[in-house]
């Protein structure tokens, strides 16, 4: 089945701008070839912590980024190369949820005016249909029709996350990007925006793509997982696969480091040595080899390249 | 560092040349005919023509700008209409006069708003808040012709504590020269420090409310040092970009004051020349404040390196 | 039963403002044994990091105060300290890390100048010895080549390095009790490992009391001995770690340990939906009668309504303040 997203050695290079005496450009590698795919009505993560380039990932995808090289294919679309004018009909079909609640709803606006604002700009239904539209979606992501003439700073951090969650839904899209949707969230509110999200996809046959460094959420939601380094992805697998049989060292590292909220023998943790390297001046070679306990002499003059290791389960690392 | 600085002297040049071409306009957008005013409405047109050709107006702006600007470069700022003297010459004697004052005005007003605006900060909320900012209000209001006069009123004619008027070299009399320039000096600098003092007092509540405050009260010091030590070094430098750019208010201020304390500096002189239409005259005082004025505030840029450690050492972080 | 090293009773910190009382901290009765790690775990405005600051009397007065209880510290009571005694204090006997190591620091001095401040304040000595300490300091938390990273400005060192600063600063004088605030929740989770790791070490070799603050049960599983939970400024649960995990009581508990995916195969969206708590926290200007979860909990009965419940200890060392489990009140 043709997957819904796709993803091909997608780039995206920030210039440091260092004044008019720099001799060398630098480069921030925020992303430095990342390819997957996406099938309709999966959720697929991606996980990172600061620096592996995850948001930027999501960004290019929605185009918010220009990347700097690479494809992304969008429901037969080619979204890196579409013209200014088409890309409002993509918006339609893409839409993201942010991490922060408190920052992404217009405060100066009523809750009716911001979710109204997507119909408006895609010149879906009559004035009539929005209201009645706002009313259903309001009450789809468990807030109460009335809701709809306040303000943003009336709302607890769970509920602004649910608004912002219904303005993505008034246009009816295929593909949802939720980046870090629960982070800024306490733990109890989390839950009910993570049994939202989940109770959506199910009822809409939503898509999604998950970016968080919070392995225990991306566990719960995804059905398959890429795990990213320093702007590359480093393992990719199904659910499952990924925690029963995690094979690159950044992986295990990333899984043992969880904090157990349990009694009972600890995990065995694997401590990285060092700090998260600058996506300046990445390592050669493979840039997790400077921290790994397993580096071998090749892991520092060449780069692993993604290989498929049985079933749909892709990893980077020469110990393979 | 270096490479900041460098940046900074690049950037210097299309500023300069910008303000060149305003100044420049600037005069000529004063309405009426300089060779009118120069020669009287009943001169003869032939020798109206005869000065025009000199003073090069019968020419092409742009190609008048581009001789005009030439001569800049090349120190010529024109000749006096009025005393035949290059324009120049009479600039260099005069600035050093009203640099003294600028200079006493400015280090006054820093001295005495820093201290109360971190006062006013660190009481917030008190009398001695809502006294201080009171005050500094009517620092801000208070014209300074009538601070002025009002000085010369009570501290040289009711009470003869200082000199009403005067100017007293440094170099002469050091201790006269102090004397002479106190009340000018406060009347200069009065709107300057009410400014300031509001400017600190919001820059040190909000540093003040930061996390490296907190953690340095958990630390025990006491709260002088976490008030001054590390909050008020990190106000500093939103405190001297503030200052470094009211110097063009304080440059025009001095006219006012120069003209009341009878002070001869470049504030006086412009005035005296745009009442004799002594058009060479304004313009090179004019264009001489406004390079003063980006010199200043290119020095405010360079003294960032000394006050922010990130772009001392290239930003890394 | 030795004299605790600290104690805490009936501590009341409120804060008042034009809307009203806000009950940061209502009522909280804890303490800390010598050498012990005590862990406090609540969501926001649960009045964790109140209760800290309460110790250290960091609560900005205006619009906050201490309005009741006592606070005993090695035997001294410290709300009737003075400031000046206060400040002897801080940083020497009592040390407090805090959650933004990217803000933590002062951006315009050296790391090495701030942790030797804490010497040359609460020690007599020069400051050729200060620095050498610090960077001796800076080697015990786990920096690589110290004597040259002292010099260096915050901005230079990356989120897990400025917290183990911030930790040798809080340790610098080896201080009797830490109060850790969220200390590695704004970090990546590998980094959390290291500083989590480095902390449990320091504790070991030196012995120091902590009382650690965060939202995050499993690093309270991790390191602490004793845990209390906190919910709308109230103390619902205290209990020994393993009892916590292993028997939690208050429906609070409950909820927030369902409420968090854990990383068990069987458990995923496919399976069974999260047991979320309903509703969200009240707004502590406006508190509901009775017991504050009762609105949000799933097993309130009538009386919950109306009477705040008494902390009642159920097993020996397992307080917690719940109607559920005072037989006399129960209803079927």
């Amino acid at each position: 089945m043709q997957p819904l997203l796709t993803v091909g050695l997608l780039k995206k290079y920030f210039p440091l701008d260092r004044g008019i005496f720099s001799r060398t450009k630098a480069v921030v590698r925020a992303v430095d070839g990342v390819s997957f795919e996406l099938q309709k009505g999966e959720t697929l993560g991606l996980v990172g912590e600061s620096g592996s380039g995850k948001t930027t990932v999501g960004r290019c995808i929605l185009r918010l980024i220009k990347p700097t090289s690479g494809d992304v294919l969008f429901d037969n679309m080619n979204v890196t190369r579409l013209p200014a004018s088409e890309l409002k009909k993509l918006r339609r079909q893409m839409q993201i949820i942010f991490q922060d609640p408190y920052g992404c709803l217009t405060p100066r606006l009523r809750i009716r005016t911001i979710l109204k604002e997507p119909l408006e700009i895609h010149g879906i239904g009559t004035k009539a249909d929005h209201t009645d539209r706002v009313v259903t979606i309001l009450r789809r992501v468990g807030l109460r029709p009335e809701h709809m003439n306040r303000f943003p700073h009336e709302f607890s951090g769970g509920q602004r996350q649910r608004i912002a969650i219904a303005r993505t839904l008034m246009v009816n899209p295929e593909l949802i990007i939720a980046d870090e949707p629960v982070s800024a969230l306490d733990v109890s509110i989390q839950a009910q925006i993570i049994n939202l999200l989940v109770a959506l996809q199910r009822e809409l046959g939503l898509s999604y793509l998950l970016i968080s460094h919070d392995l225990s959420v991306v566990h719960y939601m995804c059905d398959r997982i890429a795990v990213m380094y320093l702007g590359k992805i480093v393992e990719m697998t199904t659910r499952s696969d990924l925690y029963l049989n995690p094979l690159h060292p950044y992986t295990q590292a990333l899984l043992s480091a969880i904090p157990e909220p349990n009694t009972g023998p600890k995990r065995e943790k694997i401590l990285l040595g060092g700090e998260v390297p600058s996506p300046i001046n990445p390592p050669e070679g493979c840039s997790f080899h400077p921290r790994c306990n397993y580096k071998m002499e090749a892991c520092t003059k060449v780069e692993p390249l993604l290989e498929g290791v049985g079933d749909s389960h892709w990893v980077s690392c020469h110990l393979r | 560092m270096l490479r900041y600085i460098l940046n900074r002297l690049i950037y210097l040049f299309p500023v300069l040349i910008f303000m060149s071409i305003v100044v420049f306009l600037f005069i000529h957008l004063i309405p009426g005919d300089p060779v009118d005013y120069m020669l009287g409405i009943d001169a003869t047109p032939e020798a109206r023509q005869v000065l025009r050709a000199e003073l090069g107006l019968d020419r092409n702006i742009v190609v008048q700008y581009i001789s005009w600007a030439r001569k800049i470069v090349r120190g010529d700022l024109g000749t006096s209409i009025v005393t035949n003297r290059p324009v120049l010459q009479s600039i260099l004697e005069k600035f050093p006069a009203t640099m003294l004052l600028a200079f006493a005005a400015t280090i006054i007003s820093l001295i005495i708003a820093v201290i109360a605006g971190t006062i006013a900060a660190a009481n917030k909320g008190t009398w001695k808040d809502l006294g201080l900012l009171l005050l500094s209000l009517l620092w801000v209001s208070i014209p300074s012709f009538w601070l002025g006069i009002m000085l010369i009123l009570v501290f040289s004619i009711e009470f003869p504590i200082f000199p009403a008027i005067g100017h007293v070299s440094m170099f002469v009399d050091f201790g006269k020269s102090m004397h002479h320039l106190t009340l000018p000096a406060i009347t200069l600098g009065a709107t300057l420090a009410g400014a300031i003092t509001r400017m600190t007092r919001s820059e040190m509540i909000e540093q003040m409310s930061k996390d490296y405050v907190t953690t340095a009260r958990a630390k025990g010091l006491s709260r002088p040092v976490v008030i001054y030590k590390h909050a008020l070094r990190n106000s500093l430098i939103t405190v001297v970009t503030f200052t470094g750019l009211q110097l063009g208010t304080l440059l025009g201020g001095t006219v006012v004051v120069e003209k009341i304390f009878a002070w001869p500096g470049l504030g006086l002189m412009v005035i005296q020349s745009i009442f004799a239409r002594d058009y060479p005259m304004v313009q090179g005082i004019v264009l001489f404040f406004a390079f003063t004025f980006v010199f200043v505030n290119l020095m405010v840029d360079i003294s960032y390196t000394f006050l922010n450690p990130q772009i001392r050492l290239g930003q890394k972080g | 039963m030795k004299n605790p090293l600290l104690e805490i009773n009936n501590l009341r910190t409120y804060f008042f403002t034009h809307e009203g009382v806000v009950k940061a901290v209502d009522d909280i009765s804890l303490s800390v044994e010598s050498g012990e790690m005590v862990g406090i775990v609540g969501e926001s405005g649960c009045g964790k990091s109140v209760l800290a600051r309460s110790i250290l009397r960091l609560i900005p007065d205006p619009p906050g105060r201490v309005v009741d209880g006592q606070i005993s510290f090695a035997g001294n009571s410290l709300l009737d300290f003075s400031e000046k005694e206060m400040q002897q204090i801080r940083g020497n006997e009592i040390s407090m890390i805090f959650q933004e190591p990217m803000t933590s620091l002062n951006p315009v001095y050296t790391v090495g100048t701030q942790v030797a401040e804490v010497f040359r304040k609460h020690q007599k000595i020069s400051k050729r010895e200060a620095l050498d300490r610090s960077i001796e300091m800076l080697g015990m938390v786990g920096i690589p080549s110290p004597a040259s990273r002292v010099k260096e400005y915050p901005f230079q060192m990356s989120g897990g390095m400025r917290q183990r600063i911030v930790i040798a600063m809080a340790l610098a004088c080896r201080p009797k009790l830490i109060l850790a605030d969220e200390p590695t929740t704004a970090l990546d989770v590998t980094i959390q490992a290291q500083i989590l790791s480095l902390i449990n070490k320091l504790e070991r070799e030196l012995g120091t009391s902590m009382i650690l603050i965060t939202h995050d049960l499993g690093v309270i599983a991790e390191v602490v001995a004793r845990v209390i939970v906190m919910y709308a400024g109230k103390l619902v649960e205290q209990a020994l770690v393993d009892d916590l995990f292993n028997r939690p009581l208050h429906p609070y508990t409950q909820g927030l340990m369902w409420s968090v995916p854990s990383l068990a195969e069987d458990q995923n969206k496919d399976t069974e939906a999260l047991k979320e708590i309903p509703g969200i926290v009240p707004d502590l200007g406006h508190l509901p009668p009775g017991c504050y979860f009762s609105p949000r909990c799933r097993k309130r009965m009538e009386i919950c309504r109306h009477e705040e419940p008494i902390l009642i200890e159920n097993l020996p060392g397992h307080w917690v303040k719940c109607w559920l489990y005072d037989e006399t009140k129960r209803t079927t």
